[in-house]
């Protein structure tokens, strides 16, 4: 019985990876093809997305927002619920993500991981973001679009993000990954807001930028070649971090909704927070 | 790249069926560019009454009296600081040659970004005259601090108003950008401005469960003191010698104009020496605070203030401290702690 019990806590706290009805990368010609069955949700600035959008979509921004000195957060449950649900988004919807282009791919998979931390399992990002839809010759709209608000409350996965102490606590024995730039993996440079030059002990380098190439992600294989280059176990406890929790949210998303990873978390306060914890000693010039 | 004007533009503004002479001057004879910008109107709307007002007499007239024309908010919000010779020397040396110039032309919302620290969008969409465009004009001169606040660019919370679509235009009335005819001495003092309570009147306002909260502090507490969303630019040292600094925070205290009322203060980055250079010592510089209300623009409708009471009435957690006040700043700040 407690073997069960403990088989189905595990279970409930892996990340829904095979849930989803929906690619969790997909293109602008399966979006044109799909857009009555989806909703779409604009991440960029308003005046962006007032001056021409995906038709439907709607504005959602302040999915991410600096909190106790930290610069990219999840808010706060009420809040988030109400910006979801002022969407249109219900747990059960089909959400398409729109950033301005490839090099805002991190920002569409911050916002994406958001909404499946936040209890929404079917969620995709647009490929190329708005400059593939606008190349690719679609149809666009312009000013402002509502949906009907949806009934939505949050319930926060704990599968999908790792705490400061869980990094501390993880160090020795989870696999750490680090999306950041090899620059800064290494130790030439570093953000200001971040304390310590160098890498968590251990942490493997694989940087962010690697997922997309000419603005596109690359083939699910080429990234797959990547990820065994490294001998990374896709089953072993898993902890991706980058400065400030925006590019770790890249390979978070193609590990665990494209790859099938079910153990790793996305570290939102990142090298921000815990270069600032005073028993963790980035190391530097070397590569592990 | 295209020109700045073209046929296509010229069928579509009206502003451009006069020749470019009509607002430029210089002299369309001349057959080289020296002999033909000879007299050359470079901003023709510096003088708006001259350049617009032939079709807008009224806007123009009530434009050359706005604060955004007179930037006089600029002379009066530090004048107190003055004796009477240094009003003169700050009036004829400071204020002309420098706070004034940064007074907008009806170009530099209509045609041209605004120049701000040397930086400039140029023309807006070529040379036709745009009816707005928030994000090129207002978001240049106010782009230190209320912006980008507004936006979530500075790091916090976007406005509430701006996630549901509205930008500048839609709270401020044209008032506020053409003048109404009065000239005011600062943006405190304008007849019509926007509030709070002309969309969300008091009797109307909140939950069950939060109309009497909205009751109990109304007159005491403004509106942004418990919906101001994230910190925002509280800006420091400016002119010391070592630029101007600014880091994030939400400060509450005392209203410097209505000391009844709790508000949101900002750090305005006056300091003792802030007109060494122009011989002006600032005799009274203790006759007004450093700190001064202020609405910051990342409204939200839930804060850690609204969640809960003990975030100000157990914590204080936001309030203006003696014993963090900027050294040396005006004795006048301790006025404002609660």
């Amino acid at each position: 019985m407690k073997k069960a019990v403990l088989i189905l806590l595990v279970l409930a706290l892996t990340v829904p990876a095979f849930a989803r009805g929906i690619d969790a990368v997909v293109s602008a010609d399966w979006l044109a093809a799909n857009l009555s069955n989806v909703i779409v949700v604009d991440m960029r600035k308003l005046d962006d997305y007032r001056a021409g959008h995906v038709p439907g979509a709607v504005s959602l921004l302040g999915l991410y927002v600096a909190k106790d000195g930290l610069s990219n957060e999840v808010p706060a449950a009420d809040e988030l619920s109400e910006l979801i649900a002022e969407a249109g988004i219900a747990a059960d919807s089909k959400v398409v993500v729109v950033e301005t282009d490839g090099a805002r791919f991190a920002w569409a998979t911050r916002a994406a991981w958001t909404l499946v931390y936040a209890g929404v399992a079917d969620v995709a990002v647009l490929d190329g973001g708005y400059a593939a839809w606008t190349k690719a010759g679609k149809p666009t709209s312009t000013g402002m679009e509502f949906r009907d608000e949806a009934k939505f409350e949050v319930k926060f996965n704990p599968a999908c993000i790792a705490t400061k102490d869980e990094v501390v606590k993880g160090l020795k024995k989870s696999q750490i990954i680090d999306a950041r730039a090899y620059d800064t993996y290494f130790g030439l440079s570093k953000q200001s807001f971040v304390d310590q030059f160098g890498h968590l002990p251990g942490a493997y380098a694989l940087p962010a930028a690697w997922i997309t190439k000419d603005g596109m992600v690359r083939p699910q294989a080429e990234l797959e070649e990547m990820v065994a280059a490294l001998k990374l176990n896709p089953k072993k406890a898993s902890i991706v971090h980058c400065d400030s929790g925006v590019l770790c949210t890249a390979w978070w998303w193609i590990l665990t909704q494209q790859m099938g990873w079910t153990n790793l978390k996305s570290y939102d306060g990142s090298a921000q927070e815990i270069s600032k914890e005073p028993g963790v000693k980035f190391v530097k010039y070397v590569w592990k | 790249m295209g020109f700045v004007v073209s046929k296509d533009l010229i069928a579509q503004d009206p502003h451009l069926q006069n020749d470019c002479t009509s607002c430029h001057k210089g002299n369309p004879a001349g057959k080289d560019q020296k002999a033909a910008h000879a007299g050359l109107v470079d901003r023709p709307s510096d003088d708006p009454v001259a350049a617009c007002g032939t079709c807008h007499p009224e806007i123009a007239k009530n434009y050359t009296l706005s604060l955004h024309y007179t930037a006089a908010g600029m002379k009066h919000g530090v004048s107190g600081r003055f004796s009477d010779a240094e009003k003169k020397t700050f009036d004829t040396k400071v204020f002309e040659q420098s706070c004034r110039s940064c007074h907008a032309s009806c170009g530099d919302c209509h045609v041209k970004s605004p120049v701000v620290s040397g930086v400039n969008l140029g023309l807006m969409s070529g040379h036709q005259f745009v009816r707005k465009d928030e994000s090129k004009t207002c978001a240049l001169c106010h782009g230190g601090r209320v912006y980008p606040e507004f936006t979530g660019e500075y790091g916090g919370t976007p406005d509430v108003h701006y996630r549901k679509g509205m930008t500048c235009a839609d709270c401020h009335p044209e008032a506020q950008f053409h003048g109404d005819g009065a000239a005011y001495p600062d943006r405190t003092a304008v007849a019509v401005k926007p509030s709070c309570t002309n969309c969300h009147p008091l009797e109307y306002l909140g939950k069950d469960a939060t109309k009497e909260t909205h009751e109990t502090h109304d007159g005491r507490v403004t509106c942004s003191a418990c919906h101001t969303a994230s910190s925002y630019r509280q800006c420091s040292s400016c002119h010391l010698g070592e630029g101007a600094r600014s880091s994030p925070a939400i400060v509450l205290g005392r209203n410097p104009r209505k000391p009844e009322e709790l508000t949101t203060l900002r750090l305005i980055p006056t300091v003792r020496d802030t007109f060494k250079k122009a011989g002006i010592a600032q005799a009274n510089f203790d006759a007004l605070p450093n700190y001064w209300n202020t609405v910051p623009h990342n409204v939200a409708k839930r804060t850690d203030r609204t969640r809960d009471c003990n975030t100000c009435h157990q914590e204080g957690l936001y309030y203006l401290e003696a014993k963090t006040l900027p050294e040396g700043s005006s004795k006048k700040n301790l006025e404002l702690v609660p």
